[in-house]
């Protein structure tokens, strides 16, 4: 064996010696055509969708009458209602429903906005991840909180499809905040330190949100959290207020 | 002409599968999701396959499909902590010879990297790259891909408690 004599060789030999799965081409090919055709087929119902929600906004809005008809309302008349939701304004209420001694800010956190372009093979989401603290401890978990399309169905196949090692989502059967249409208790496999906390819930609204919360806050620099003093129940609770919600349209 | 095109990419996934399967392990550390990395990567060069042809290479959008993965993922602290490198897998021969154990120190090393700087490093030594085209690919100054491949090597060095001197050192600052 010729041992390498340079970091370079060394790296490329290292790169070059990971073991790579012998997949058939005809496997490959197989896939990447229905890739294509699925494809194919939700581009031509969204044009479908388009051309019929196209049809239905010029019907409400042209008006039916002749020429003293009244015309479509203003929208200067129409007084803003609530703010607008950010992230800032998502975790302010999460600091206010769990407590801002807990819930760092924003600045601290990573956050993503894939509602349009979503992540290939993803589900797209609009979300962020909060430094998480609990009393007495010098460590740092991560609160994190990620909206998805309301259509999305409350399974874990669906809410992380695209993930290679899924996490179970077991249907919550008891009573149910106000506001929650459904939810589940996301069960991840154990690692070092407190299992993660995790839900997911729909809510009347159309709003369909996870709350997760983990010891770990990775590239921070700090410890990992050694404890929790919450659970699912706990963020299942907050699960229904309505300030939780991600920007419009999603 | 649709057996062309299927045969062009059949002949392109025989050649470089292997090569995007390595990248897509390397960045993210999982061989269950750099395989799922590159089954998007094939699907997404598929359907681009005559404009990739004609306007840029097969193996450049390929490459960015799976670092744009890479990238995006860190974003998302549920897939970030499931980042690790384990060892190779043993029922798969090792076709280098390379040194076991010196191949995971190296990965093992190449997982306390940033998630930039892994992809800096693994476009630099594994898809060749120059600093230019690296900082291109990554949309970062070229400044910051000599900064941070030199770290990165120095990292990597130091981890393994190789010592080759000044005159071995990396791409760093060159090319």
């Amino acid at each position: 064996m010729n041992r390498p004599t340079t970091d370079d060789q060394l790296l490329t030999e290292l790169f070059v010696s990971v073991p790579a799965p012998q997949v058939p081409i005809g496997d490959d090919l197989r896939r990447v055509r229905r890739y294509r055709s699925r494809r194919r087929w939700a581009r031509a119902s969204t044009v479908v969708a388009t051309v019929v929600l196209a049809a239905g906004v010029g019907w409400l809005v042209v008006p039916s009458g002749g020429d003293d008809a009244p015309g479509p309302v203003g929208r200067s008349t129409e007084a803003p209602t609530e703010a607008p939701t950010d992230h800032q304004s998502v975790r302010d209420a999460l600091a206010d429903l769990l407590g801002p001694d807990r819930v760092g800010e924003v600045p601290e956190t990573t956050v993503w906005d894939n509602r349009v372009d979503g992540i290939d093979g993803f589900v797209p989401s609009w979300g962020m991840e909060l430094p998480w603290a609990e009393p007495g401890q010098d460590g740092r978990g991560n609160l994190m909180v990620d909206f998805f399309p309301s259509a999305t169905p409350l399974t874990c196949e669906d809410l992380f499809a695209g993930i290679g090692n899924k996490p179970t989502c077991d249907p919550v059967t008891g009573p149910l905040p106000a506001g929650v249409e459904e939810a589940v208790v996301i069960i991840e496999p154990a690692s070092d330190g407190p299992a993660p906390r995790g839900i997911a819930v729909r809510r009347d609204d159309g709003t369909v949100m996870q709350l997760r919360i983990s010891s770990y806050l990775a590239f921070s620099g700090y410890d990992a959290i050694t404890s929790f003093t919450l659970d699912e129940a706990d963020l299942l609770a907050i699960s229904g207020d309505e300030r939780l919600r991600p920007p419009a349209p999603f | 002409m649709a057996g062309t095109r299927d045969d062009d990419f059949a002949a392109w996934v025989a050649a470089r599968r292997g090569h995007l399967y390595r990248s897509a392990y390397l960045l993210g550390g999982d061989h269950h999701h750099a395989e799922d990395v590159v089954q998007t990567a094939l699907a997404k060069l598929y359907v681009a396959w005559p404009r990739v042809v004609r306007t840029s290479t097969p193996d450049a959008y390929a490459r960015r499909v799976v670092v744009n993965a890479h990238l995006d993922e860190t974003r998302r602290p549920w897939r970030r902590e499931r980042v690790g490198l384990p060892v190779s897998q043993p029922e798969v021969a090792d076709p280098t010879g390379l040194d076991p154990e010196a191949r995971d120190l190296l990965l093992s090393a190449l997982r306390d990297l940033g998630p930039r700087q892994r992809a800096v490093v693994v476009l630099r030594h594994l898809w060749g790259l120059s600093v230019a085209d690296t900082a291109v690919e990554l949309g970062i100054s070229e400044g910051t891909v000599k900064s941070q491949t030199s770290d990165g090597l120095t990292r990597l060095r130091r981890f393994l408690g190789v010592s080759h001197g000044a005159g071995h050192d990396s791409r760093g600052g060159q090319r």
